[in-house]
């Protein structure tokens, strides 16, 4: 499994980088919108956590142009700080998945992501199933 | 750069032209005057020999010539300078301005200035009055000339005395031939005549001496010189100048000092900024270190799964770099400032090692030192570091901040106590004597927000309180965490004299409402002011019904677009009667409704 | 002729005065910014801004930010001002009849469709063809507006009627902001509690020979080009010395026209920006503080030294001159309009000091140095003063002028520390010691040319009035108290 981190904060990133690593994903980091937009093209990750707020490009538009292109299924968690009801409505009607408000839980936020590998191994046989 | 100058060819415009006119003309004038003032003797060979007295300026002696300083230090070839005049005896150019012996002609002869003696009256030598010969004007104490006696360089004799205009000795001086005489003088005119070589003498002129007195002060050199006893007791003690001078101060001289201070100041500031820049550049080559290591070190601690234990001190002590920037105030302030960042974002079990960790390395420490520090910077970041790390005992200490007079100190330590207090730790507000601001409004407001709901403190009193920023703080309050209870008393608030309390006493109300706040607040519509109108309409679109639509179809007819728009709005939010009545209206009226009606329609 | 000798010599001695006040100013200057600037870091370093940047309690924010034929760069600057932090936002970009490919551009790249919109006629402006929003919801804070050419001031009047928020901030479309830059200018405006902020402002940086990507100032260089250089020089000086020190005194009377925060409210109750000057900037926030003076309300504009926005400069003499000269003519058409402020008790500090100071100093000075050093010259040449005098005047001046730019240097070490290779530090005391030489010559000219260009169309705009081709002339009348300039 292929995780995407992408995050401005580097003593967030790394922590997330250090956890998900010891929980036994590959992952992936990005400092910034622009680069996290790269790096999904060039490793294709089957899971991104992004935060919200970050320079180039916001953790929403990088949704938007996921679910709108040809790597929908990838599945997003966003971690934001923003915990009003608006913020986390938009984000989900762009379509991410989840949604974590900062301060977050790092055991919270892996089952989280557990759950979500779950459902698209479930979507993926499903699909092989129908194909068949 | 030349090309732009070129590019504006030469005066199309007036305005350019009378422009550069004017600066050509001024710069005529000043020359003009320059010229003016520029000693120039009207008559070739024809000065006065001025003998410098002790404590004789240039500006002084200038003065009493109606000169300046500067003139006559050019006159002489001398640089001007402030202070005693070195030189023996000095020449003074005969112009038009200082004298009246415009018909004399002169080969080659000096005049000699005679000066009244000093405390003797002047009254037998008479001044215009409002004359402004510069000559008559007595400046500073300098001795007042009365007139100059024309003398023959060679054997010093009195050829005859030359009086400047605008005085008129009560005797006349006569020329008779090689030989000065004066008649009909009154006896006992007493001049001073200044004579060469620092000699001061004093004679008495009267009846048949005159001439040979006169002679007498004219040749006295020589006397002076062979150790006379003539005029010996009368004449004034000498100041001897004893003592080298100084170099003479010229205004360059004095520029160039300023400029050198300059200089020197410039320099001073140089090495500070590279020792500044030094210092800075070398912290950040430091932080870019820490930052690589003490992170990994801190996520490895607090993302281990077996329970905390020494092992912290173990991996940190690994590292001599590490070893050793723990042992420094900077290092350590990194490293709290990367555990408090973590423990701001990360909860659960983490958050608690971050917690834990702190802790461990005594950094708690650290920050209580900070609180009694003098500098406000780190009692603030003592003080928030406490707060996010949950240093509950030590509440007490920051509790003395509450009103500290300095106004960042005292709105973090009212941070802190909402933070490690929640809202008991409101009561701050029932002694506060400052108002707060906007921002710590919002600081205390999200901060309470995410902590568990409890109960509220009775915020009563607050809403009566003169400090108006706790009102309204009060009111945001109460909005938020929607306390019902208080919509008595938010009603009263909509009497207050303040726009702004009323203002957020309408918001309040939208969050509390009751069967009664809309007729209350339509009451009231009538007398608000603009922004409270507008406040109260939008209102009544969340909180209103179909009691409220004429009003609202009122409102729409107002001259007043916020207004109308803002009534549209809320016509639109009042099911299906009110859109149905907005249309209506809108199509009725057309031109400018039609738009607000496509506007509400299109729902941007 | 004595009178004309003490009227040469009066001359003189102004002269001799006036440059002894700037100097003091100056000196004031770098004195009162010192602890201003430090406290204002100081105090940067324990606050949390994330906070507004997250949190929808904050005051909402609608930038606005005219456009004119910029299409080469309007996609990235869209972009970066769509990734800026702050939680309560609206961006409102106005294409001021722009002749290029601009407004296509923008549809495009963000999937924009004409709505349907009531403008709120609060402040008047030419007809705006449309306004525009996305399709797409991850660019809902973005509103663009099609509108007939009308100046920039035109532009930013249409945007303001169609903002809704509590704050405008006002910006040049090409310009980079840092990432917390709004963050930063809206914090400043709601942490006094006391008085009023009606306007904030930042510090405006030089952004030529910096990198910048997508929008982004990805690493600060010194400028290449020597005119840049200087420029960096003078804007340090200027914002970190001149207005941190007028911010303390409450004193300030302009707010960048690159960079500036202000309340909706007043601007609207003074009537907006001003379209009959080219100083629109300026003359705003001097209106605004007459307006508050005028309703007795304390109010303050305040200044905050961080680096929020970078700009390119002009390069070349020639848009440079340009620039010089429409800051002067602003400023002469500002301070004339408002001459009712000079010496005027009711305005307090800046009916005595900061009016008179713009006055002789900054739309006078140009002029009076330019007589003043060519009578120097001139009397020098002539042998009425000695060259050894003129050439230690002259050095006293520059050396002067060094010390205040290493202090400007020094500020900036002290604070934000931009410029971090030594080689820059001595470049930049480099341009101090030519400056006097190669740039301020050409700034005084330029001024001096803004000057005549201002006297000279004022006259034509007269014509124009009197032959009637102009109706409505926007008047400021003076001692309007609660209401609105423009209706009287």
């Amino acid at each position: 499994m292929v995780i995407l981190i992408a995050e401005d904060d580097p003593m967030i990133l790394m922590t997330l980088e250090t956890f998900f690593i010891k929980e036994g994903y590959q992952v992936i980091t990005a400092n910034n919108g622009r680069e996290a937009i790269q790096k999904i093209e060039e490793y294709l990750p089957d899971i991104i956590i992004t935060d919200v707020m970050m320079p180039f490009y916001s953790g929403l538009e990088i949704i938007a142009k996921i679910k709108n292109g040809v790597n929908k299924k990838i599945a997003v968690v966003v971690l934001s700080a923003m915990g009003q009801e608006s913020a986390v409505k938009e984000a989900f009607e762009l379509g991410a998945d989840d949604y974590l408000t900062k301060p977050f839980s790092l055991v919270e936020l892996s089952l989280r992501v557990k759950r979500l590998v779950k459902v698209k191994a479930r979507n993926t046989l499903y699909q092989l199933d129908e194909k068949l | 750069m030349p090309s732009i100058f070129i590019s504006y060819r030469y005066p199309k415009n007036i305005f350019f032209r009378s422009f550069l006119t004017l600066v050509i003309c001024l710069n005529c004038f000043f020359l003009i005057a320059q010229k003016k003032q520029r000693p120039n003797s009207t008559f070739p060979n024809s000065h006065l020999k001025h003998i410098v007295l002790p404590h004789q300026t240039f500006n002084s002696i200038g003065k009493s010539y109606g000169l300046t300083g500067e003139e006559i230090a050019d006159y002489n070839n001398l640089e001007y300078y402030d202070g005693d005049v070195i030189p023996k005896y000095l020449t003074i150019p005969l112009t038009k301005r200082n004298s009246s012996i415009d018909k004399i002609a002169f080969t080659n002869e000096h005049l000699v200035p005679l000066f009244q003696i000093k405390g003797i009256p002047g009254r037998l030598i008479r001044y215009k009055k409002n004359g402004n010969n510069p000559l008559i004007r007595r400046v500073n104490g300098s001795p007042l000339l009365v007139g100059y006696l024309h003398t023959n360089e060679v054997n010093n004799e009195v050829v005859e005395t030359v009086v400047p205009a605008g005085i008129r000795h009560f005797g006349q001086v006569k020329q008779a031939g090689k030989k000065a005489a004066i008649t009909d003088l009154k006896p006992a005119i007493t001049i001073a005549i200044a004579v060469p070589q620092k000699a001061l003498a004093s004679a008495v002129v009267g009846g048949a001496d005159t001439v040979s007195a006169i002679r007498a002060a004219i040749v006295l050199p020589k006397i002076v010189n062979s150790s006379s006893t003539l005029l010996k007791e009368k004449r004034p003690a000498l100041v001897e100048i004893k003592k080298p001078q100084p170099r003479p101060a010229t205004r360059e001289r004095k520029v160039l000092f300023l400029v050198e201070i300059q200089l020197a100041i410039t320099f001073f500031l140089l090495v500070i900024i590279f020792f500044v820049a030094a210092l800075r550049n070398r912290k950040e080559v430091l932080h870019t270190q820490l930052k690589a290591s003490i992170r990994k070190v801190l996520i490895n601690e607090v993302l281990r799964e077996e329970t905390f234990s020494e092992n912290l001190n173990r991996s940190l002590s690994t590292s001599d770099f590490l070893k050793k920037q723990m042992a420094k105030k900077g290092g350590r302030q990194f490293i709290i400032d990367e555990i408090i960042n973590g423990r701001k974002s990360i909860k659960g079990k983490a958050g608690e090692e971050f917690l834990k960790l702190y802790v461990s390395l005594n950094m708690n420490d650290d920050s209580s030192k900070k609180l009694k520090s003098k500098n406000w910077n780190d009692v603030v970041k003592g003080i928030q570091e406490l707060a996010i790390m949950e240093q509950n005992h030590k509440m007490t200490e920051i509790f003395h901040e509450i009103n500290s007079r300095n106004e960042l100190i005292r709105m973090e330590a009212q941070c802190a106590l909402v933070r490690l207090s929640g809202f008991g730790g409101l009561w701050f507000l029932n002694v506060l004597n400052y108002p707060i601001s906007e921002w710590q409004q919002m600081k205390l407001l999200s901060m309470l927000s995410t902590l568990p709901f409890s109960d509220i403190p009775d915020l009563h009193l607050l809403l009566t309180s003169p400090n108006e920023s706790s009102v309204i703080f009060t009111l945001k309050l109460i909005g938020l965490f929607q306390q019902r209870t208080m919509h008595g008393e938010v009603i009263k608030c909509l009497a207050n004299k303040n726009e702004t309390i009323r203002f957020f006493a309408i918001k309040c109300l939208k969050e509390i409402h009751n069967e009664y706040t809309v007729d209350i607040l339509l009451r009231k519509f009538a007398t608000e002011s603009r922004k409270n109108k507008i406040s109260i309409v939008k209102v009544m679109g969340e909180i209103g019904s179909q009691d409220q639509l004429d009003f609202l179809l009122d409102v729409l007819s107002v001259d007043d677009d916020t207004l109308k728009i803002s009534a549209a709005k809320a016509l639109s939010k009042l099911g299906a009667k009110g859109n149905y009545l907005l249309e209506e209206y809108c199509g009725r009226r057309g031109g400018q409704y039609s738009q607000i009606f496509l506007h509400i329609k299109s729902g941007v | 002729m004595i009178w004309f000798e003490i009227l040469a010599g009066m001359l003189t001695d102004i002269l001799y005065f006036y440059c002894a006040c700037m100097l003091v100013f100056y000196v004031l200057f770098a004195i009162v910014s010192i602890g201003e600037t430090l406290r204002n870091y100081k105090k940067n370093n324990s606050t949390d801004y994330s906070l507004l940047a997250t949190s929808e309690l904050g005051p909402s924010v609608s930038i606005i930010a005219p456009a004119f034929n910029e299409g080469v760069g309007i996609i990235d600057n869209v972009r970066s001002l769509l990734s800026m932090y702050y939680s309560n936002l609206e961006i409102i970009i106005v294409n001021d009849g722009s002749t290029d490919d601009s407004l296509q551009k923008l549809i495009s790249a963000y999937e924009l469709r004409k709505v349907d919109f009531f403008i709120e006629k609060q402040l008047p402006s030419k007809h705006v063809k449309g306004v525009y929003k996305s399709t797409n919801p991850v660019y809902k804070k973005l509103i663009i507006v099609d509108k007939v050419n009308g100046g920039k001031a035109d532009a930013l009047n249409a945007a303001i009627n169609i903002a809704s928020k509590d704050y405008i901030v006002a910006i040049d479309v090409d310009c980079i902001l840092e990432q917390d830059a709004l963050l930063k200018i809206i914090k400043t405006l709601i942490d006094y509690p006391k008085v009023r902020v009606i306007a904030s402002g930042g510090v405006v940086r030089i952004a030529n020979s910096c990198v910048v990507e997508d929008g982004k100032l990805v690493k600060v260089n010194l400028p290449k080009n020597y005119l840049a250089r200087v420029q960096t020089l003078e804007y340090l000086r200027s914002f970190l010395l001149g207005r941190m020190a007028w911010t303390r005194l409450n004193g300030l009377l302009l707010i960048s026209g690159a960079f500036g925060a202000f309340d909706r409210e007043i601007v609207i109750k003074c009537g907006g920006y001003n379209t009959k000057t080219v100083g629109e900037d300026m003359e705003l926030i001097v209106r605004m503080r007459r307006y508050m003076v005028e309703t007795n309300e304390p109010h303050c504009v305040k200044y905050i030294p961080d680096p929020l926005c970078w700009t390119e400069a002009p390069s070349t003499y020639k848009v440079l001159g340009r620039q010089r000269n429409r800051w002067m003519r602003g400023t002469i058409e500002t301070l004339l309009a408002h001459k009712i402020i000079f010496f005027n008790k009711r305005y307090g500090l800046m009916g005595y000091i900061s009016y008179p100071y713009w006055f002789f100093f900054e739309m006078m000075g140009p002029a009076i140095e330019f007589v003043g050093f060519s009578i120097f010259l001139t009397a020098t040449i002539l042998g009425i003063i000695k060259w050894k005098f003129f050439f230690s005047m002259l050095l006293f001046m520059i050396s002067f002028g060094c010390m205040y730019s290493s202090f400007a240097i020094l500020m900036e070490v002290l604070s934000y520390h931009q410029y971090k290779r030594r080689s820059d530090i001595l470049k930049l005391l480099l341009v101090a010691v030519t400056e006097p030489f190669l740039f301020h010559p050409f700034m005084v000219w330029s001024s001096i040319m803004g000057m005549v260009d201002y006297l000279r169309n004022k006259k034509s705009w007269g014509e124009m009035t009197r032959s009637g081709f102009s109706t409505k002339t926007l008047e400021l009348k003076p001692g309007i108290v609660n209401g609105d300039y423009r209706k009287a």
